[in-house]
């Protein structure tokens, strides 16, 4: 390990002496000077901090990424270009130690520059939001709703999923199903159906969806309802209804108003009417005068969210997560460099990058029948290409499921936990299991590689 | 000699390079059969692509071999505990720019696992040996050729390797760095170092290898020590004093008289290289100080091996010339004590 740590320090000096630090850096002080300068919020304070955290962050994010995979796949690649991998390769070093030292440079590189991004990140937010430059009621709902770390419940679908396949059960045993329905995908359109209506509230009715809160509410600290909706009008106009939160068969609180469609909104509640308990009964009352139906969100419409730390720790978390999204970039330009040359080697790792970031479309693909017959080929063909394109499918879906991380800065700015089990789970997937399988690959490719080969 | 154990041993090598389609496109090595013994300076001669630089990747470990038997330290030249006792000077520089000479012998005396201490004694000791101690601090890409060639010797030799491994170890050199370079290689030889090298500049072989195997095409041509291969047994030089001509011409009308024909006569030349650097002596005296490379000090003291004379030796091994001729009928004429010289 010790050659491993040379060859880290090594890679961290190129990066300084070559001035790729002092370019990245300068990117990073446009980014994150200037963007909050040229992005325009919507003028309250929430606003800007959701500038800082979303975009500045994110752009910091996205030079950070895009320099990781490109110094990534050089810094193998070009020393063998440049034959400096010779005097290495002859040196009693094993070709894993020279990947790992590799990657732990340039992981030292990208903490570096995203605790330095970070820092003015941070700085320019506390600057800007200081108590004196904001007036009480803005501070109050910043530091409530963005500069926090709050737990999320999400309505219970346990007993929604027990009744769709108890439904679903019986609609074949009567014999309800077309015979050449394949009943893998005819439960998904229902249970996609059933999951709508779980959601959807039709005019003059009301529903109510159970909750597990993720810890028993403080008395000082509110709980916010936060929710979005789509309606069955085309009219954006506000819905009217009411809230009404409470525990068992008891209401504890209402809330009446009036909300615009497709747009997220936030309500506080105290929650001393709530103490002691884990699970709470939230129902929405649609009363609407137009008759409009109203559809939660599936996925994100329907949340509470309460207090459960402060915003540094989970800006540090936040700076972590990233860190192990940018550490596997590393990882894969440092793989596509140990196989390829430049620039077949940046090609190789951005198509990858490309396909992580579509893996919710491959997922789509992958649970598809037909692609070739869809499109109106017919033939055994198109029935080959069919399974082969469907095998594909499936491996890549297999391949990215786990990748899949959440939008550290999404959660950040809409002051939402990133637990210290978040991070430690993407840095176990992330890096300990495709790092290890991506190291443990190039070290086999460069140990099969002949490196002296005339170029 | 022959005696000592075989530090390199190569049977059958042969090396064929393959395009992208796996379809064989030249063969580099051809049926190459040799093996250098501890403490032997041996030389690959050879015209360009003749696959001299070949057989040393092979030796590195570099290039893996078609067909044939390698081991280098009684290993494969692949495995990291040989590769622990190799030294090796690449034909070009490949060292990283933007490191300074002291950072480059740091960084690989640590992949050789050298305490921080021993890799700063042994840089120090090394810098003054190849004459660069005043430009530790510059970026090795600020160097010229024959500077950061230098470099390129001193990293070879941070691990006190037993086997050193140079590829054309004087190109880009000037006659001076010449002249230290294959003097410290024949002092390491002295030392018990084990070398291999190629070189396209035949006198530079003859001056430090004991041995030598001339390829052709990837094949070897001739192999052998370089006194057999290159002594003239049937033919003698004298040297004598020319201040008295009546002398001169009675010693060659003795010879006229024995051979029965005139000897071939003529004045002896100081090389051009020896010349040169007794010029550059001169000149080095009178000034004040040199941006380059200066000259040499003594082997670095660390760079002992078997049969290693002590260090306090070292500065006088560097400027030992090339081992006397073995010819002991020639020995015997020009002794003082064998009576006159040969005379009418």
């Amino acid at each position: 390990m010790k050659r491993a740590w040379a060859i880290a320090a090594l890679t961290l000096r190129a990066a300084i002496r070559s001035r790729v630090l002092a370019a990245l850096t300068v990117l990073l002080i446009l980014a994150s000077v200037g963007l909050p300068l040229t992005v325009r919020g919507d003028g309250t304070a929430a606003g800007h901090a959701q500038i800082l955290l979303s975009y500045t962050l994110g752009a910091a994010a996205l030079v950070l990424s895009i320099s990781s995979v490109w110094s990534g796949c050089a810094a193998i690649s070009q020393e063998i270009r440049d034959r400096q991998m010779h005097l290495l390769a002859v040196k009693p070093v094993r070709p894993l130690e020279i990947w790992v030292g590799k990657w732990l440079g340039l992981v030292a590189m990208n903490a570096l520059l995203l605790a330095f991004s970070g820092a003015i990140v941070y700085g320019l937010l506390r600057w800007t939001t200081r108590p004196e430059a904001l007036a009480a009621d803005e501070r109050t709902a910043l530091d409530e709703e963005i500069l926090v770390a709050r737990a999320m419940a999400r309505p219970d679908e346990s007993e929604f999923e027990a009744a769709t396949r108890e439904a679903f059960r019986r609609e074949l045993t009567e014999g309800r199903m077309a015979d050449d329905a394949r009943p893998d995908e005819a439960y998904r359109a229902f249970r996609h159906l059933r999951r709508l209506q779980f959601y959807g509230v039709p005019p003059g009715a009301l529903r109510e969806w159970r909750i597990r809160l993720p810890a028993a509410p403080a008395p000082d600290r509110p709980i916010f309802l936060r929710f979005r909706f789509a309606k069955s009008e085309l009219a954006p106009t506000a819905v009217a209804g009411q809230w009404f939160i409470g525990a068992g068969d008891e209401v504890r609180l209402t809330v009446a108003g009036e909300w615009p469609p497709d747009a997220f909104h936030s309500i506080p509640m105290p929650a001393r009417p709530l103490l002691g308990e884990r699970e709470i009964v939230v129902a929405f009352g649609n009363g609407d005068p137009s008759g409009a139906a109203v559809f939660f969100d599936p996925d994100r419409g329907l949340e509470i969210l309460m207090r459960a730390g402060g915003f540094a720790g989970n800006f540090a978390r936040a700076g972590l997560l990233l860190l192990v999204q940018l550490a596997f970039l590393s990882a894969v330009g440092l793989a596509a460099g140990a196989v390829f040359s430049m620039p077949v080697a940046s090609f190789v790792s951005i198509s990858l990058v490309l396909l992580m970031r579509i893996s919710g479309y491959i997922g789509e693909m992958a649970g598809q029948r037909q692609y070739f017959a869809e499109a109106g080929r017919a033939g055994p063909g198109a029935a080959l290409a069919d399974h082969a394109l469907r095998l594909v499918f499936r491996a890549l879906k297999t391949a990215l499921a786990p990748l899949e991380l959440p939008d550290a800065l999404d959660l950040l700015a809409s002051g939402r936990l990133i637990s210290w089990g978040a991070v430690a789970g993407a840095a176990a997937v992330h890096l300990a299991l495709y790092g290890g399988l991506l190291a443990a690959g190039s070290a086999w490719v460069l140990r099969r590689r002949e490196l002296g080969l005339p170029s | 000699m022959t005696s000592e154990p075989a530090l390199v041993e190569a049977r059958d090598l042969v090396k064929t390079f393959r395009d992208f389609w796996g379809r064989a496109r030249v063969r580099a090595v051809d049926g190459l059969t040799f093996s250098v013994r501890r403490g032997e300076a041996f030389g690959l001669l050879g015209p360009n692509g003749s696959g001299k630089s070949t057989t040393l990747k092979l030796l590195l470990g570099l290039l893996r071999p078609t067909r044939g038997a390698l081991r280098v330290l009684g290993r494969s030249p692949r495995d990291v505990r040989a590769k622990a006792r190799i030294g090796y000077l690449p034909e070009e520089s490949y060292l990283y720019p933007f490191l300074t000479p002291e950072e480059t012998l740091d960084f690989y005396g640590r992949l050789f696992g050298l305490s921080a201490r021993e890799r700063r004694r042994r840089g120090d000791e090394l810098l003054d040996m190849i004459g660069l101690a005043h430009a530790r601090r510059r970026p090795v890409g600020d160097f010229s050729k024959g500077m950061a060639r230098r470099v390129g010797l001193a990293q070879a030799l941070i691990n006190d390797p037993d086997l050193l491994i140079l590829d054309e170890p004087t190109s880009g050199l000037d006659p001076l760095g010449c002249r230290q370079m294959k003097d410290l290689l024949r002092a390491l030889a002295n030392r018990g170092k084990t070398i291999v090298l190629t070189s396209h500049l035949l006198a530079d072989v003859e001056d430090v290898c004991d041995r030598v195997a001339i390829l052709y095409n990837g094949r070897p041509c001739a192999e052998g020590a370089i006194a057999d291969l290159l002594e003239e047994r049937r033919r003698i030089r004298i040297t004598m004093p020319a201040d008295d001509d009546a002398a001169v011409a009675r010693v060659l009308e003795a010879a006229r008289a024995a051979f029965g024909a005139d000897p071939q006569t003529d004045h002896p030349r100081k090389d051009l290289e020896t010349f040169f650097l007794e010029v550059i002596e001169r000149a080095r005296a009178g000034a004040r100080e040199a941006s380059g490379a200066t000259a040499g000090g003594a082997v670095a003291p660390y760079l002992a091996g078997p049969g290693a004379r002590p260090a306090a030796a070292a500065g006088a091994a560097a400027a030992e010339p090339p081992p006397a001729d073995p010819n002991e009928r020639l020995r015997r004429l020009l002794a003082p004590d064998a009576g006159k010289p040969p005379g009418p």
